[in-house]
Parts: structure tokens; sequence; C-alpha cells
């Protein structure tokens, strides 16, 4: 009730303060509406069969670890309002390559670990430097980047191919107490992450430059090397991300990291990320991430075709996204 | 001596020359033609073929289809806004034409009608979306994509389907004096595209809203029904985007439409239209199809593997787009 009760500033008239209260609503809901989201997911869960057994919750977790991880960076992107349609690729290149060159050999594990880290990150400062010294917009040249990783792709290999070492497959099997690996990572990934964009000066500059770039620049802020930062920590996550999918797949898949980057895109916005830059929602980030997965588990539990779950989930995004970017118009 | 002596003198005035502004200007809008004309050149130099007027036209006809669904893209795209859902009109809309031809040619008037008519709907449902409730184009558009994606699974049941009117096939096989219906048809959209962006009304509020959103909306400027306007455009081009798809394909697959709406944009984008809006054109946008379209078809006269094409068109879209960018920031 308060929510609807928040002082309206400066609006003696009620139809003003009928519209603010509006607005407040809208407002709440973005920040808070993914949760809502998923009592109400996790309610609809709990009427279906096995939703509660420990291996469907295992296979949720797992699953939310991958696009989690990727959407982590993201947030930081979206948060300075810039966009990475890269990362989806990117992740496949990595797993692709991690599995060919490992090929079963678990000496080789830390190298190539190292290797593929060092590629996202030279892909994503790529990605920022390109943005910041010619101006050009984020979306295409991210894009031109995704069309370039994917034909990279399919140079190196267009089959199945390689296995990795049982030893890497740990990330994805292996437990710390009740908890996969891989979701451990995401665990701590999203507290460092949190914990950098509201508690550190890099943070509150990602938000200075995604709510009004003149004015940060003025204030003395080097927007270009905050920049470069967000997409080189977008580039970092996606090739853990892609380390993680190659221990989950266990061998290498062209395909694997297809219409990843819109999971996490969708991730992001649904976790309270404002599209036009300026806020980020770090948790936000991974329960809409949790919100995705926990749908497309609840439509294979309760048997929904493929198909339908295609429609529904373009159609729950569709509405969710709707009303969290719906702004009164001009 | 002098040759040494050269290069080291005349590189200052080139720098001066490239940053004069009428080189600027003009070097962004026809800088596209010239990029087209280098790899014509460069295809010809390397086949004799590849300069033929009936190769050419066959490049064309093969570009139609994104060039088709390119032309109302940038009608939207001068607006300052993005049209994403492109493929999952063309997948929807070429199953719902094949479906309803079921192979006989006295069909065709219908399946025609329906495809336009579903390409408008959505297209009035995206400008609805984004020009009353405010919403994020790019946004909406994307999960009208993946949502108009799986209406066609769900319609196909996920098998191959249907089957083209054998009339439909033949008419765009045809080649009225050598050339293809699927260019003219081509042609015609641009042609209707180039008028409707110049001449009209319409066209001037496009850029209005583009170029100054605020002037616009205090001169008056009709603005949300210019955008629901501009966004059913883009939806009856794709519509018609898909109908060539089939005259050209002959029978659609989940996959065909798959990742179209990128070689959209970048064809938009590559030919000066931004994603701020308020410039580019019609004219630009073709010549960007046909750039992209030679592109891809000398890769393949190299003997490059498929996936190298990806990567060049990659390449193209990141060095053109940052060369347009760059030429902008230098002028403010």
């Amino acid at each position: 009730m308060s929510l609807l009760t928040a002082t309206p500033r400066g609006a003696p008239n009620s139809v003003v303060r009928e519209r603010l209260d509006y607005a407040t609503v809208v407002r709440q809901l973005q920040l808070y509406g993914v949760w809502v989201g998923l009592v109400v997911l996790v309610a609809i869960g709990l009427t279906a069969h096995d939703f509660t057994s420990a291996g469907n919750i295992q296979n949720l977790l797992r699953a939310v670890a991958i696009i989690g991880i990727a959407a982590l960076g993201q947030t930081f992107v979206i948060a300075s309002r810039g966009i990475d349609l890269s990362v989806g690729q990117l992740m496949g290149l990595v797993s692709v390559l991690a599995v060919g060159f490992m090929h079963g050999d678990a000496s080789l594990i830390i190298p190539v670990v190292c290797v593929t880290l060092a590629l996202g990150v030279a892909v994503g400062i790529f990605n920022g430097v390109a943005i910041v010294t010619t101006g050009i917009h984020p979306m295409i040249l991210t894009f031109g980047m995704l069309s370039a990783l994917k034909g990279i792709i399919f140079l190196y290999t267009d089959r199945t191919r390689g296995s990795v070492p049982p030893v890497f497959r740990q990330l994805d099997l292996g437990q710390l107490g009740p908890l996969p690996w891989s979701v451990v990572i995401l665990g701590v990934g999203a507290v460092v992450c949190w914990f950098v964009f509201t508690h550190t000066t890099f943070g509150r500059y990602v938000i200075a430059v995604g709510s009004n770039e003149p004015n940060a620049r003025k204030a003395g802020i080097s927007v270009g090397r905050i920049r470069v930062a967000v997409y080189a920590i977008s580039g970092l996550s996606g090739a853990v991300a892609g380390l993680i999918l190659a221990a989950r797949l266990g061998t290498g898949f062209p395909l694997a990291g297809q219409g990843l980057e819109l999971s996490a895109i969708v991730a992001v916005v649904l976790g309270g990320t404002s599209f036009a830059g300026g806020r980020g929602r770090m948790l936000g980030t991974v329960g809409g991430a949790l919100l995705l997965v926990l749908l497309s588990n609840i439509l294979n539990l309760k048997q929904v075709a493929p198909y339908v779950q295609d429609v529904i989930t373009g159609m729950i995004v569709l509405a969710a996204i709707t009303l969290y970017t719906a702004r009164r118009a001009r | 001596m002098s040759t040494a002596a050269g290069p080291s003198r005349g590189l200052p005035d080139i720098r001066a020359l490239l940053a004069h502004p009428a080189v600027v200007d003009n070097g962004r809008r026809f800088g596209i033609w010239f990029a087209l004309l280098a790899l014509m050149v460069v295809g010809g130099s390397l086949s004799p073929a590849f300069l033929t007027p009936t190769y050419l036209l066959t490049i064309v006809a093969q570009a139609s289809i994104v060039g088709v669904a390119a032309i109302g893209v940038t009608m939207v795209m001068i607006t300052g806004r993005i049209d994403v859902s492109v493929a999952g009109v063309i997948t929807l809309t070429g199953f719902i034409a094949v479906g309803i031809m079921h192979g006989n040619d006295k069909n065709i008037v219908p399946a025609v009608a329906a495809v336009v008519a579903v390409g408008l709907a959505v297209g009035l449902i995206n400008g609805y979306l984004i020009a009353f409730w405010g919403v994020e184009s790019f946004i909406v558009t994307l999960a009208m994509g993946a949502t108009l994606i799986g209406v066609a699974e769900l319609y196909t049941g996920g098998f191959t389907f249907g089957d083209p009117a054998p009339a439909f096939v033949n008419f765009f096989a045809w080649r009225p004096g050598g050339i293809p219906t699927l260019a003219l048809l081509f042609a015609t959209v641009a042609g209707i595209g180039l008028l409707l962006v110049r001449r009209t009304t319409f066209g001037q509020r496009l850029f209005l809203i583009g170029g100054n959103y605020r002037s616009a909306y205090l001169s008056g400027v009709p603005i949300r029904r210019t955008i629901v306007l501009a966004y059913a455009a883009a939806g009856v081009c794709a519509a018609i985007g898909s109908l060539a798809l089939i005259g050209f394909a002959g029978v659609p697959s989940g996959f065909t439409g798959l990742g179209l709406e990128f070689q959209v944009l970048a064809a938009v984008v590559l030919g000066g239209t931004t994603f701020e809006g308020g410039r580019g054109g019609i004219a630009g946008t073709v010549a960007g199809v046909l750039t992209l379209a030679v592109a891809s078809t000398l890769v393949i006269i190299l003997g490059f593997p498929f996936a190298a094409q990806q990567v060049v068109t990659g390449a193209i879209i990141v060095a053109v787009g940052c060369a347009y960018a760059a030429s902008l920031r230098k002028e403010e």
C-alpha cells in the first residue's frame, strides 16, 4: 500500500497525482517484478510432478549458471547504455576451441583456460575500443563481431568435435556441498559484480556514463576507458560461460552459443536494468536468468510441446518487456 | 629519388583533402556506391563471367529477399527506431503462403493476400506498442520475432510443409527480356519506397522524427501515427520478402528466415541510415544490399568455404560502420 501512496512530488492536482502513482507502481515493478515472477513460477512449479526432486533442481541450477554468468557481464554493458550481441557466439567459440585444444588431455586444462579467457577479454577490448574510437553504434559493431565469430567457429569446425578431459567435466558435474561448481562460480561472480557495481568508484562511473555521457565527461570521468572496461568484462564473463558450456556439453558443438546473447539480454532487462542505461541491478540479473530457466523447466515438466513453449516464452517475454520498458509516451 | 620525396610531400595534402567537408559529405553519401564499384571491379578481374548482365542480374535476384525487407526497415530506422522482427515475419508468412497455396494455382491470390495481411498486422502491433506505449523498439521487435517463429513452428508442427503453386514458382523463374522477375520486384518495391521517402509528407515526417523529435513534436507532426505507418510498411515489406523467398527457393524451412534480420540491418546501416535516425534513405539501402550480396558472391568465387562468407560479412559491417561513425563524429 505504501507503494501506492508514495508522496507525489509537487503535484496537488489529483490527475497528475494518479499518473505519478502509476509511474511509481511501474518503477517498483521494474525493480522487484522479477522476484514476484519467480515466486509465481515456483508456485506453479510446485504443482508439477518432480519439480522439487534433487535431480530437477540440480538441472535448473546448472542451466542458470551459463546464462547467468554471461548476463552478469552484459549488465555492466547495458547499464553503461551499450549492448553486447557478440557474447553468445563468443561463448560458442570459446567452448569449441577449449574442447578442440584440450582433446581429452587433462594437462592442457590450465593453459587452455588461460588462453580462452584471454581471448574473451581481447574480443571485449576490441569491441570497446572500436566503439569508443569511432562512435559506431554498439549494436552494429557487436553484431558484426557476432557474424565474424560465427564464421570463425565454422571455419574451425562444422561438426561436433573433440572431448573434454573427465576432470574438466567436474566444472559441471562436480559439487561443492549441494551446489554444482558452475553455480558456485555464478554465486561468487554475482557477489563480486554486485560489489564492484554498487560499492566501487568504477561502478558509479559506469552508471554515470550510462545515464548522461556528456555530464560524465565534464565531471572528469574518462568515458572511453569505462566503456572499454565494460566490454572487456562482458568478454571475460562470456569466456567463463563458454568454458562451463564446454564442460556441460563435454564436446565442442559449433551451434552451442546460438541465441544465448538474447537470453542474457532478456535476463538483464527482466532483472530491472534499464535498457536506456544509468540503472543496473546485478542480483536482479541473476533473478532474470533464473526466471527464464524456470519458465522453460516448468513448461518441460508440464509436458508442453516445444513449439508451444517457444510461443509461450516469446509472449511472456513480450508482455514483461512491454510492462518493463513502457514509459508514458511523450 | 623523386619517388621517395613524392609520398612525404603528398601525404599531408591527401589528409587535408580527406578532411574537406565536401569530401566527407560525399564520401558518406556515395561511399557505399564506390565500395560496390570496387567490389565489382575485383569480381570482374577474378572472373570474366562476373560482369556479364546475366550473372549480375542473378545476384540482384538473390539479393531481392533481403533487399525488399530492407526497404521497410529503412523507413523505421530513419525515425530512430529499429525492427528486428523481420526474420520472424518472413518465416511465418512463408509457411502461411505455401500452406494456403497447397500446390494449386487457384490459391495464389488468397495466399498473397493473407501473407500481406499478416505482415501488416505484425507491423501495426509493433508500431502500436512502440509509438503509443513507448516500449523500447529493439526488445519488443526481438520478442515479437521469437514469438512469430514459435507460431510458425506451431503452425507447421515442425515438418516440411505446404507446397508453392506451380504458376507462382514459374512466375519467379521467368526472365522477361533477360531480367529476372525477382529483380523487377526488388526494383519496384525500392522505387515505391524511394518515392514515399523522398516525395511525400510521410517521408519528410520520418526524417523529422528521427532528426529532431522535440521539434517534430512542437511543430505538430503526428508522431505516433507516422511511426505506426513506418512499422506497417516494414511488416508488409517483410511479407513481400517472404514471397520472394518462396519464389527463389521453392519451399521454406524453419531455418530460412534465421539471421535474416541482421543481414537486413547490416544492409540498411551500410547504406548510411544510422541507428540514431534522421539520416540515410532508400537509395543507400539498395547499394548496401547489393554490396553485401556481391561481397558474399566474391567470397564463394574465391573458393573460400561458406563460413568465410560470414567472417567477411562481419568484417565489412565493422569496417564500413566504423568509417561512417568516425566521419559523423568529425563533423560534430
